[in-house]
């Protein structure tokens, strides 16, 4: 392209401090542009500094902790960081606009989307009242919304996460922006959900020449959508260029490893290569032979939305319908479908966490919640954030099951024992939780679960808060603890690859029933039920990976 | 070895209330006019150039001079003596009553929001009734009724002072009880008395010290309303509100008299009011992963 991009970002130096007067660079050196009507992807890990670079382009990155030290960004030719407050607004609400992850935080929960359509239509534009409500009409149709009045007329709450995000896209266009930043827009969506928003990111890009800025952490997502992409990595710029080209022979060591640490395109339950960990050392036949352990019998769930005056049910939603199962020792069992389809209600059922409505769960012989209670079936979370108490020191968090099962002695060499096999070695035992990145974290919940000796372990969506390289290691340790221990795993998980990397039977559940069940690889390569394939379909593929 | 890696544990928490000093002059502002409180109160009775309570009728209402820095009250006590000996008394009251309220206040507030229930629903109930009514007035009609005395002063301020308490504690409580640890605690078998010490307490800490610190301010200013009008100290214990509300009597010929124990409830309470908000920043848990 000859004529000059629309965003020139030029050696941008940015610094945080942590207080103390001490500030460290976030951002080195990083140069980027976007020429008008252009898909440009940020891909990194977190940390990475690829949201705040954006968000120097409107001058929103986190004031009075962060400091621009270098460099120049300018839209349009025009440098931001120079701009008085009223300039930067007038960029704001036009030439730019912000899509963040969570729709739910970004709209304002006491309004009607209405007024808030309303709000950023009149903040753009001299319309009267009427014809600024038809154009909240026209922009909702833009965003390709059906029932037009109710959404109007709905809350925040009363919006589905898809429906939430749509809704800002539109406020998002209602300036007719010259530049669209979207900050992991689709990170927080089902897939199917997600393949929906991006194809109208895309369509809205593509139809008003608005330019794109898609920050990521999918690369599967950015080749989906992206023109170009720029891949970053500890506040550098590792490596730019056209998406196909980039994906397909990558000249970065680190967007090689980024690539290959997918569990896509390797063979099922290979270890995957991840930084610290010596290159695949070949899959191997997994046989699963054990008895049943988890058996569950025409469960139902059922949760009373409304009573009457007397506190009698009047209203119940099924959670789960009559689901019929049997997990065998030392296989493991996932259990995939969109959120909402009672994935996690089946899981806390199994976890003895919520009493079926009807129907029988026995674990290991005996009722669930006993099971938990004798430690030989534990749970990992999703979020190591809210699974650790960020004011237990690492060893006492590990140890904890023991202490409450009335083992007093020797907890600091126990922890130091599981935090090994954990594959979190070194002084950590009496560093807080909050000192530990999200995948120790997650070693150390593993080593938490591993104190009693289990033998079943429920996974609720274990990788899904981390990084891919991070993702990588996690699913590396959990697959040599099954062949190690033989254990056996209850894994819940949106993500496709995963569940076909880890898994030897699926379940797929939608709206509370169980729709498939068999063995994994035969159906995720016959889905029989077209729910099962649509899934399948909406899951982003790397382009030419 | 157990105090050290208790003291690298909570050096944290630390760590950002010393940034939070070193950041915000409100707060150390605050943490001086505390600091020279409680030395006051710690080293005042010491360096009193008087007996607080020695009468001698011969200096009675004398104006500040090199003999008696602040004067004299209308029994001819030197007012800086009894200043001084006041800071003791004042601190102490307050300190001990919001200490009591807190932990009295945590424990049941904690223990309402873990278990819910009607258990929760009678509690709330309580201190609904409690906080319905005017404190000072609630806490006046106490000290009337058990007889007019410091003790029962006290008594009646960490009664109205707990539900507040109670409130915060539940609502921490309830927050923390959703998180995923609590739940994998439960599943462990944990009993109510582990997560309570363990998981909510902990947790809640930070919150429930800041209100503390805050109310230490507004229980001091109570507490001499109290005697102010005669319900809390007796005579001829030298009590800041006490003083004040005799030396009302002078203002026009000694002003020094009720406006020296006037200031210094002034300067104790803003104190503890400007170190309570700076805590407030300093562990706010929002202020954590804000540099992402």
């Amino acid at each position: 392209m000859t004529e000059a991009p629309l965003v020139q970002i030029d050696e941008l130096e940015l610094s945080f401090t942590s207080g103390r007067g001490r500030w460290s660079p976030v951002v080195k050196g990083v140069s980027i542009a976007v020429h008008a009507g252009e898909i440009v992807g940020l891909v990194g890990e977190s940390g990475s500094g690829k949201s705040v670079t954006a968000m120097s382009i409107p001058q929103l990155q986190p004031r009075g902790i962060s400091q621009i030290t270098g460099g120049r960004v300018a839209l349009a030719g025009r440098c931001t960081s120079q701009m008085s407050p009223s300039q930067l607004r007038s960029v704001r609400g036009g030439d730019v606009s912000v899509v963040f992850q969570e729709p739910m935080t970004s709209l304002n929960p006491t309004r009607r989307i209405q007024a808030q359509l309303i709000e950023a239509i009149a903040a753009n534009t001299a319309l009267d009242k009427a014809q600024a409500k038809a154009r909240a009409k026209t922009l909702l149709l833009d965003v390709r919304i059906r029932d037009r009045e109710r959404v109007l007329r709905a809350y925040p709450f009363e919006l589905s996460g898809g429906m939430r995000q749509r809704v800002m896209l539109a406020i998002a266009f209602a300036a007719d922006p010259k530049l669209l930043i979207a900050d992991e827009p689709t990170t927080a969506l089902d897939v199917t959900v997600q393949a929906e928003v991006l194809a109208l990111i895309r369509d809205l890009a593509l139809a008003r020449g608005a330019a794109v800025l898609f920050i990521s952490h999918d690369l599967a997502v950015v080749s989906q959508l992206c023109d170009r992409v720029y891949v970053m990595r500890q506040g550098e710029i590792v490596e730019a260029g056209q998406v196909t080209h980039v994906l397909t022979s990558p000249s970065h060591s680190y967007t090689r490893g980024l690539l290959d640490c997918l569990p896509e395109g390797h063979e099922k339950r290979a270890r995957l290569p991840a930084p610290g960990v010596a290159p695949c050392t070949g899959s191997e036949q997994h046989v699963v032979a054990g008895g049943q352990v988890i058996a569950l019998e025409e469960v139902s769930v059922a949760f009373t939305t409304k009573r009457d005056w007397r506190g009698r049910a009047t209203e119940a939603v099924q959670a789960v319908k009559s689901a019929s199962f049997n997990v065998r020792r030392g296989e493991t069992f996932s259990l995939i479908g969109e959120s909402g389809s009672g994935k996690t209600t089946l899981a806390r059922t199994i976890m003895g966490l919520q009493p079926p409505s009807s129907g029988a769960v026995t674990v290991l012989g005996r009722a669930p919640l006993e099971a938990a209670r004798s430690g030989r079936l534990q749970m990992i979370y999703q979020d190591p954030r809210s699974s650790l108490n960020p004011r237990m020191p690492v060893w006492q968090i590990v140890t904890e099951p023991l202490k409450i099962a009335g083992f007093r002695s020797d907890r600091r060499e126990k922890a130091k024992d599981l935090l090994d096999r954990s594959g979190l070695a070194g002084d950590v035992l009496e560093k807080g939780p909050r000192e530990f990145s999200g995948g120790e974290r997650q070693r150390i919940a593993i080593a938490r679960a591993l104190s009693t000796d289990p033998e079943i372990l429920v996974l609720d969506e274990p990788t899904s808060a981390l990084d891919a390289s991070v993702q990588a290691q996690i699913l590396n340790l959990l697959l040599d603890l099954q062949d190690a221990r033989g254990l056996t795993y209850f894994l819940i998980s949106h993500d496709m690859s995963v569940v076909a990397h880890m898994s030897d039977r699926i379940a797929v559940m939608r709206t509370g029933e169980i729709v498939e069940l068999g063995f994994a690889a035969d159906k995720l390569q016959n889905p029989q039920t077209e729910y099962l394939q649509s899934l399948l379909k909406a899951t982003p593929r790397l382009i030419g990976a | 070895m157990r105090i050290v890696t208790g003291l690298r544990r909570r050096s944290r928490s630390l760590g950002l209330i010393f940034d939070e000093l070193a950041g915000s002059p409100l707060m150390r502002l605050g943490a001086v006019l505390v600091a020279t409180a409680i030395i006051a109160a710690l080293v005042g009775p010491l360096v009193a150039p008087y007996d607080p309570t020695a009468i001698d009728l011969d200096v009675r209402l004398q104006a500040p001079s090199m003999a008696h820095w602040l004067g004299t009250d209308e029994l001819g006590r030197d007012l800086l003596s009894r200043l001084l000996h006041g800071a003791r008394i004042s601190l102490a009251i307050g300190v001990s009553i919001v200490a009591l309220s807190a932990s009295v206040g945590t424990l049941i507030g904690a223990y309402a929001g873990l278990k819910g229930g009607w258990l929760d629903a009678a509690i709330m109930r309580a201190t609904d009734v409690v906080l319905s009514l005017p404190g000072l007035v609630m806490a006046m009609a106490f000290t009337a009724a058990l007889g007019p005395s410091l003790f029962n002063a006290t008594l009646a301020l960490a009664f109205v002072a707990t539900p507040g308490m109670v409130r915060l504690a539940r609502g921490q409580a309830l927050t923390v009880r959703s998180e995923a640890y609590v739940e994998a605690s439960q599943l462990y078998g944990a009993p109510s008395r582990h997560i309570l010490l363990r998981h909510i307490i902990p947790n809640a800490a930070p919150a429930l010290i800041v209100q503390a610190t805050l109310s230490v301010g507004a229980i001091i200013l109570a507490a001499a309303a109290l005697s102010f009008l005669g319900l809390g100290a007796q005579p001829p214990t030298a009590e800041w509100g006490a003083m004040v509300a005799n030396g009302r009597n002078y203002l026009t010929i000694h002003p020094a008299y009720p406006i020296a124990p006037g200031l210094a409830i002034l300067v104790t309470a803003t104190g503890f009011n400007l170190l309570g908000d700076g805590l407030n920043d300093a562990l706010n848990p929002r202020r954590e992963g804000r540099a992402k």
